[in-house]
């Protein structure tokens, strides 16, 4: 049996799970970009209103911060880059290397806001279904001349359908190896060959497959249109985010 | 002449290779309602046989009809009245949700959405998925994998049902919840045809047992014809049939 990460779609019938999935790109593309302005007290709010999703998407915080953990090591770096980099008062000095006041306040809220912008992102990865993150896209393309929106839209949702697929392989391969004495290989250009030219095989036999799957079962762009499921919020959603922007941007 | 044959084969012949084929000079037919397995070891074209049969490889000579079409003229004619499941569900598997996975082939076909919901609950509920209808794939069992496959086939009302090595990769429950619902897609009306090397878990509900060899049928019979000549081209002989009780229900 398969393991779900946080990114996974997670079904429920939570207030997330029934917005327009469009409504949910609009609004999360618009706060990502509104949250580069915001400051400390918008931060606070915009933190509040996002653990209260979280909670009503039975997400637990210590969970998540486990899983992000590589994101968090990303945000330490980030954190510490900007603190000794930017000018200001001297708060301490590491052997030569000088953390000044302002740094640590500009790190904290550059590292604050992008931690707020993955995790609007979890929270729309697990309340959308990739099939109605599909539509969407093709929904939003359409419009364009040129663009083939229907052949995009379903390699978007067969990359995320499969994306964990090809996790699950590297692991399988990694773990296959390791049973070989494979940390024993001290050349690390050697480790990834090892890995890499296995799990491409994997890949592109997987790939094969799901064509021909696919092409079993009768497949072509010309399929039954999307649907979108509209919560009836859509309209209350759009006031309540560029009330929230026009504090980030305020504060 | 009134025939409820709904395929037939002629002189089907396929090489993947010049001089070398994989599937040769192959004739049968299969008549409507029949539960046939088709025996043979790894590499005797089984598979490269359904592929043929599901219009998903071009025959080198021959050809396959299936309710009197021809399937290399009419694959989309074909796929919809022959489902082919295969051997790993992982990447048979498309959809997001068990749902949607369902839907998958009758969006093809471009139904309405309505019809399309209609009968992928109908299916979901013969199959006993209905209750995993928005479980992410990743997270069901294997036999419960297997069934989700078979429930993307069925979806598009397929009469055919053709199945490779069902059986791989299954425990001893899954197979046997497996097998509860091949027989009750059998009895309500289906004909199935399965590639199997495990004759002991199906042979006895088969009406009808076909053995490949090297690409070529070497028999094709009933069960209990055949079944001792099995292990001659690298099958195990069911258990029950080599102490001389006959074929007997695997479940037992």
């Amino acid at each position: 049996m398969g393991r779900l990460t946080l990114f996974s779609y997670k079904s429920s019938n939570s207030f997330l799970h029934n917005l327009d999935t469009r409504c949910k790109l609009i609004v999360l593309s618009f706060l990502s970009i509104s949250i580069l302005k915001a400051d400390f007290t918008a931060l606070i709010i915009i933190t509040i209103i996002i653990l209260g999703f979280l909670a009503s998407e039975d997400i637990k915080l210590i969970s998540l911060l486990k899983q992000i953990k590589y994101f968090i090591l990303l945000l330490f770096f980030i954190f510490i880059a900007r603190a000794v980099s930017t000018n200001g008062d001297s708060l301490f000095v590491l052997s030569w290397i000088s953390f000044t006041k302002q740094g640590v306040i500009e790190g904290v809220r550059v590292c604050w806001k992008f931690f707020i912008i993955m995790v609007m992102g979890i929270l729309f990865s697990c309340s959308t279904k990739p099939s109605y993150l599909k539509c969407a896209a093709q929904w939003f393309l359409r419009p364009i001349p040129f663009i083939p929106e229907k052949r995009i839209s379903i390699m978007i949702s067969l990359f995320l359908r499969f994306f964990p697929l090809i996790l699950k392989q590297v692991n399988n391969v990694l773990d296959a190896q390791k049973t070989r004495c494979s940390e024993l290989q001290k050349n690390p250009i050697k480790k990834i060959i090892n890995v890499s030219l296995p799990v491409l095989k994997k890949i592109f036999q997987c790939a094969d497959n799901l064509a021909i799957s696919m092409e079993a079962r009768c497949y072509s762009e010309n399929r039954t249109e999307p649907e979108f499921i509209k919560s009836g919020q859509e309209k209350n959603v759009y006031i309540a985010t560029i009330v929230l922007s026009s504090i980030m941007f305020a504060f | 002449m009134i025939t409820d044959k709904i395929i037939e084969i002629k002189n089907l012949t396929h090489n993947y290779q010049k001089n070398h084929p994989s599937i040769e000079n192959i004739t049968f037919s299969v008549s409507k309602g029949e539960f046939i397995v088709i025996a043979g070891k790894n590499g005797s074209g089984k598979t490269t046989l359904f592929k043929l049969l599901n219009g998903l490889l071009t025959a080198t000579s021959g050809e396959v009809f299936i309710h009197g079409k021809s399937v290399a003229k009419n694959s989309i004619f074909a796929r919809k009245n022959l489902g082919l499941v295969f051997q790993d569900p992982d990447t048979q598997i498309v959809g997001e949700t068990v749902f949607d996975d369902a839907a998958f082939g009758p969006e093809n076909l471009r139904l309405p959405r309505n019809e399309i919901k209609k009968r992928v609950v109908l299916i979901l509920k013969k199959l006993g998925l209905f209750h995993l209808k928005d479980r992410n794939p990743a997270t069901l069992s294997g036999g419960e994998k297997r069934r989700l496959a078979i429930a993307g086939i069925l979806s598009m009302n397929t009469e055919i049902l053709v199945l490779d090595e069902p059986f791989s990769n299954l425990d001893f429950s899954g197979t046997l919840e497996l097998l509860s619902y091949i027989k009750l897609l059998s009895n309500s009306g289906h004909t199935i045809l399965i590639a199997t090397h495990e004759l002991e878990k199906i042979i006895f509900h088969a009406t009808r047992l076909i053995i490949m060899d090297k690409g070529k049928i070497i028999g094709d019979d009933k069960p209990l014809k055949l079944i001792k000549k099995v292990e001659k081209f690298g099958i195990k002989e069911p258990c029950s049939s080599k102490f001389g009780m006959g074929i007997k229900k695997w479940e037992g």
